[in-house]
């Protein structure tokens, strides 16, 4: 019930001034999204017709981007993205050792958010760093060299993180 | 820039060895169907720019390079040399075919669209019986949540033609791809339902059984098929289609690529109301009257007893009868219902559906510049620099008109300029718009004349060989712009703009609405509108022009065959006794002295007595006018009242005898479209019982009569009226330009046009938007869906839309607290009805829309008539009126007034 009114009430007056900025400009579809993913972590679906009113763009496109590129999400994601690299290198290096850790220690599965909205746990093909394999992402930060245990402690140190700041609230 | 002076440069291609010479940018696609040759292609439309999505069309150039290249896509050069068949052409089309069919299932004996499916055909021609790669099909649900088209994802090869003709041409969008790669799949946005205009045209581009239509669906198999062009009856356009029959039953309705006004674009009424044919409320037997009854009865008994009715009302006194005929018929049948009144029956009250449709649009253009119908042709529209429309909901009252707009916005980036009393859909994607008060038509058309005299925008030449005109003009709009703004509640500077938006423009096209053609002052408003052209070129420059629409099918026939009081068959107006004489030679008979009554005139004269007996044909007075007009009192007050429909309309329910007539697709003839094309209907289905043509209704009662009009078929009837119609004489569903005004007609007006009456012309009148205690004001007026007459009958058309709901204001709608689907009780000087209510954000505060269509008579019936002047072409107005609305509480007092 309370989540339902939250999502009701998501404030979108900043993804609306980012449609209007990029009002006439040229193929403003992916900016924006991307704009507005940056901002709210992703795209709220109730956003874009509004979206597609304001740049005088058919909804059926920007539906056609947005559902094209594995960028863009349209449900709410954690705070922290971990990204675990399922690539060549990385798999040969015990990528999937690393990833099953992390279901565990997550209690999620791959693609999916922990019930908190803190973590989204997501294995990706390739980062481009395969000097460094086994690697990880958590957010922007990279994590080289991986090993199950070590990607464990990173994130027990951000749920400690975490939870010391709503104490301290 | 003008093509005519344009040297075409031409450059010599060979394909398979056939040397042609091609004008420039003249893509390899085209150059083969000119020599012939035919290459296959799935995702290519003539109409729209190559998509070079498909890749089966890939042909091998061997000179000037040796290379494969897209047939669709590519621009042929100078000396280029194809093989369309060679070796490796022939490989690659087969391998194309090959990956095609690792996806696409091979469900072609339950699939509609086998028989006539180009992967089909294309696999027995061109592809192989061994696939050398791993088969993968899709499994995707078909989605049937549409109420029209069902999409079926598994079968879709991806071409993206649904999605570009959607866009392009119909530019609606209302479908994309979603996702990426082998899970891509065609529909609406969000994952919804589709809910768009209907068109289909995604369906007739399918080159795969992908997109099909609901109606059609597992009912027929191609090859069972017989298939008949003919012309649509449901609007002025006029569109050709196939009708397609299955045993006599209409199966469905397929478009014809480049093949008349439409080009084979098709709008959901054309598509899909194909059902009321063959609806079980056809009348199929001939009914008279017994007491309050109608009952069954023998064609002989009914011939005998409407000859007998009308035949005692014609001895009581000249002038005793009255006939109106409607669009439904052809031109044919309106030719002789014409001569059956004014030569059988003696009589001069002959009118017609004209008089509540855009008799003031026709009757202006032909008096003042002798041009019947449109002065320009639907290409005309297509290639214009600006186009203005004026109280014209064009994309719902004339759709593929509509798309010609659409067209010329979307080739050239053209300003569409659009004035109207709602945000209609043209006006969003117009360049220009003023949004004016509803009922204020003439006042805003005065401002834009002004603002031409004003702003310096008359056209140098005109100026210059017509200044007696111009200066006439000029004195007729000294007055303020204060007189313009206020009513219509638009400013001067955007008035200015706009008119100076289409002045600039050097084939400039008017086209004006049914909101100007009956509005209040009709016939002022489209003469002013005829002035605007004058004073921008328009009546000057080949290409532009001034043009009115009409709605009804064959309503540019009803002003050929002269059906109303003054006009005479050719188009003619009654007061000129030459064309009055030509048609009395033609029929060998003395014509009535004086002019007959209009249709209004005529219902005073039934309710007093005057008139007695009367013949309605293919149209419905009671149920197309509100109460207000009297024409229930009216016709139930004849002795005797003979109809022929093929449903029991409200006039027909109050008649004294009914005949049962048939549909378009039961007849032959013709029908004249907006343009003033002659376009041939031809007979596909069997007519119901005892259904016959009118012109045989009309015929068996001359007989009766004793005064024989006898013909073997429509075409003896059409050769005898080419003699009083030239227009008749060529049927013609080519797209030839409509030639525009000839100088010496623009001169004999400009000499007597503005030398009288010119000062009424721009007299707005002095009720113009004045409240009468009501503060809203309702319209009612036509959607894309319904035309209302035949539409109703089709349970397609009504399961895609029977919404009879009141569309309001959205933002109103919120501080009222009236939210869609609540009830609101409109209240009227002419009673009070419950209707549901459905904001829209698109129409103006203060004002109420509702279909014209609706069976809910109460709306329609809230309507008060305003007569129209007969020097404004006697046409009642009643598409306005003003209403209080107030939401209804209970439902049970909502339950309680319905």
């Amino acid at each position: 019930m309370t989540a339902k009114t939250e999502e009701q009430e998501l404030d979108l007056t900043r993804a609306y001034e980012i449609a209007e900025e990029e009002y006439g400009k040229q193929g403003p579809i992916i900016r924006v999204l991307q704009k507005v993913q940056a901002e709210y972590g992703y795209i709220p679906p109730e956003y874009l017709p509004e979206m597609a009113e304001i740049l005088e763009v058919p909804l059926a496109k920007i539906f056609g981007a947005l559902t094209f590129y594995s960028q863009f999400y349209t449900s709410p994601r954690g705070k922290y993205i971990v990204k675990v690299c399922v690539g060549t290198a990385c798999h040969v290096q015990g990528a999937k050792d690393i990833l099953d850790r992390m279901k565990d220690e997550l209690k999620v599965g791959a693609g999916e958010t922990t019930e908190d909205m803190m973590f989204t746990l997501e294995p990706v093909a390739c980062i481009g760093s395969c000097g460094l394999a086994p690697l990880c992402l958590i957010n922007t930060e990279t994590a080289a060299n991986m090993t199950p245990a070590g990607m464990a402690g990173k994130i027990q140190a951000i749920v400690e993180k975490e939870s010391a700041g709503v104490a301290e609230e | 820039m003008s093509t005519a002076t344009t040297k075409v440069d031409t450059i010599t291609v060979t394909i398979n060895g056939q040397t042609i010479q091609v004008p420039k940018g003249t893509r390899i696609i085209q150059a083969a169907e000119m020599l012939g040759i035919e290459i296959p292609t799935f995702c290519y439309q003539p109409r729209m720019r190559p998509n070079a999505a498909c890749r089966i069309c890939t042909v091998e150039v061997t000179k000037p390079m040796n290379k494969m290249f897209m047939a669709c896509a590519t621009e042929m050069m100078d000396g280029m040399e194809v093989l369309t068949d060679s070796e490796r052409t022939l490989k690659d089309r087969q391998t194309n075919l090959d990956l095609l069919l690792t996806q696409h299932p091979l469900d072609c004996p339950v699939c509609d669209k086998g028989g006539e499916c180009k992967l089909q055909d294309y696999s027995v021609k061109y592809g192989s019986f061994e696939n050398p790669f791993e088969t993968k099909r899709k499994d995707f649900p078909e989605d049937i949540r549409s109420v029209a088209l069902d999409f079926n994802s598994n079968r879709c090869i991806l071409c993206g033609g649904c999605i570009q003709v959607c866009g392009d041409i119909q530019q609606v969008d209302a479908i994309g791809f979603s996702k990426r790669g082998f899970i891509t799949v065609v529909g609406a946005p969000m994952g919804e339902a589709l809910d768009c205009e209907f068109c289909g045209q995604c369906m007739d581009v399918c080159p795969v059984g992908a997109i099909t239509s609901r109606f059609a669906k597992y009912k027929f198999r191609p090859w069972q098929e017989e298939k008949t062009q003919t012309t649509c009856t449901y609007c002025g356009c006029g569109c050709q289609y196939d009708l397609r029959t299955v045993d006599g039953e209409a199966s469905r309705v397929t478009p014809i690529e480049g093949v008349g006004p439409g080009q084979g674009s098709l709008c959901v009424r054309g598509h899909f109301g194909y059902h009321f044919m063959e609806d079980d409320r056809r009348i199929t037997r001939p009914l008279v009257r017994r007491g309050d009854k109608l009952v069954e009865t023998t064609w002989e008994e009914a011939v005998s007893e409407a000859a007998r009715g009308l035949a005692g009302a014609k001895a009581a006194g000249a002038g005793r009868v009255a006939g109106i005929a409607g669009g439904r018929l052809t031109n044919e049948e309106q030719y002789l219902f014409g001569r059956l009144v004014r030569d059988v029956l003696g009589s001069s009250n002959l009118d017609s559906s004209l008089r509540y449709g855009a008799i003031n649009g026709v009757t202006v253009t032909r008096e003042a510049l002798g041009v019947t119908g449109m002065m320009n042709s639907f290409d005309e529209v297509r290639a214009a620099d600006a186009v203005l429309l004026i109280g014209c909901d064009i994309t719902q009252e004339a759709p593929i008109l509509g798309l010609a707009v659409k067209e010329a916005i979307h080739k050239g980036e053209k300003p569409v300029l659009v004035a109207d009393s709602m945000k209609t859909e043209i006006m969003k994607r117009g360049a220009g718009r003023l949004v004016y008060t509803p009922g204020t038509e003439i006042a805003v058309i005065k401002g834009l004349v002004k603002a031409v005299v004003d702003e310096g925008l008359i056209d140098e030449q005109v100026a210059k060989k017509y200044p007696k005109a111009v200066q006439a003009l000029r004195s007729e709009l000294s007055g303020t712009y204060k007189e313009i703004e206020t009513p219509t509640g638009l400013k001067k500077d955007d008035i200015v703009a706009l008119a100076k938006r289409f002045a600039a423009a050097s084939k400039g096209i008017i086209l004006a609405g049914p909101r100007v053609t009956g509005g209040l002052k009709g016939k002022s408003a489209m003469t002013m509108l005829v002035d605007l052209a004058f004073l921008t070129g328009g009546l000057t420059t080949p290409g532009a022009g001034v043009n009115a629409i009409t709605m009804e099918n064959n309503e540019l026939g009803l002003a050929l065959n002269g059906m109303a009081p003054e006009l005479v068959p050719g188009g003619g107006s009654w007061d000129d006794a030459e064309a009055r004489g030509k048609v009395a030679t033609a029929w060998n008979c003395s014509l009535p002295n004086h002019q007959g009554d209009t249709m209004m005139e005529m219902f005073d004269a039934m309710r007093e007595g005057r008139i007695s007996a009367a013949i309605v044909a293919g149209t419905d007075p009671v149920g197309r006018l509100p109460q207000d007009a009297g024409a229930a009192e009216a016709l139930g007050a004849l002795d005797c009242l003979v109809v022929s429909d093929l449903f029991l309309s409200e006039t027909a329910k109050r008649a004294h005898v009914v005949f049962p007539a048939r549909s378009y697709a039961e007849k032959d003839g013709t029908v004249t479209n907006m343009e003033g094309r002659v376009q041939t209907i031809t007979s596909c289905m069997k007519a119901p019982g005892k259904a016959a043509s009118d012109w045989k209704i009309v015929s068996d009662i001359a007989r009766e009569m004793g005064h024989p009009l006898e013909y073997a078929n429509p075409g003896e009837i059409r050769a005898e009226a080419a003699a009083l119609v030239p227009q008749f004489a060529d049927t013609d569903v080519t797209n030839a330009a409509r030639g525009g005004v000839s100088t010496e007609a623009l001169e004999a007006w400009l000499a007597g046009g503005f030398g009288t009456g010119m000062g009424e012309r721009y007299d707005l009148p002095a009720k113009l938007n004045e409240a009468s205690g009501h503060e809203m004001r309702l319209y009612v007026g036509e959607l894309l869906f319904h035309s209302g007459s035949m539409s109703t009958y089709n349970w397609g058309l009504m399961k895609i839309n029977d919404a009879a709901s009141l569309q309001l204001n959205s933002r109103e709608a919120r501080k009222l607290k009236i939210k869609e689907g609540d009830r609101v009780r409109l209240t009227g000087d002419r009673g009070s009805c419950v209707v549901t209510a459905k904001p829209d954000p698109n129409i103006m505060p203060g004002t109420l829309f509702f279909p014209r269509h609706s069976v809910l008579d109460d709306v329609r019936n809230l309507v008060q008539v305003v007569e129209g002047s007969e020097e404004e072409g006697s046409v009642p107005q009643f598409r306005f009126t003003r209403v209080t609305m107030e939401k209804v509480s209970g439902v049970a007092e909502a339950e309680a007034s319905a």
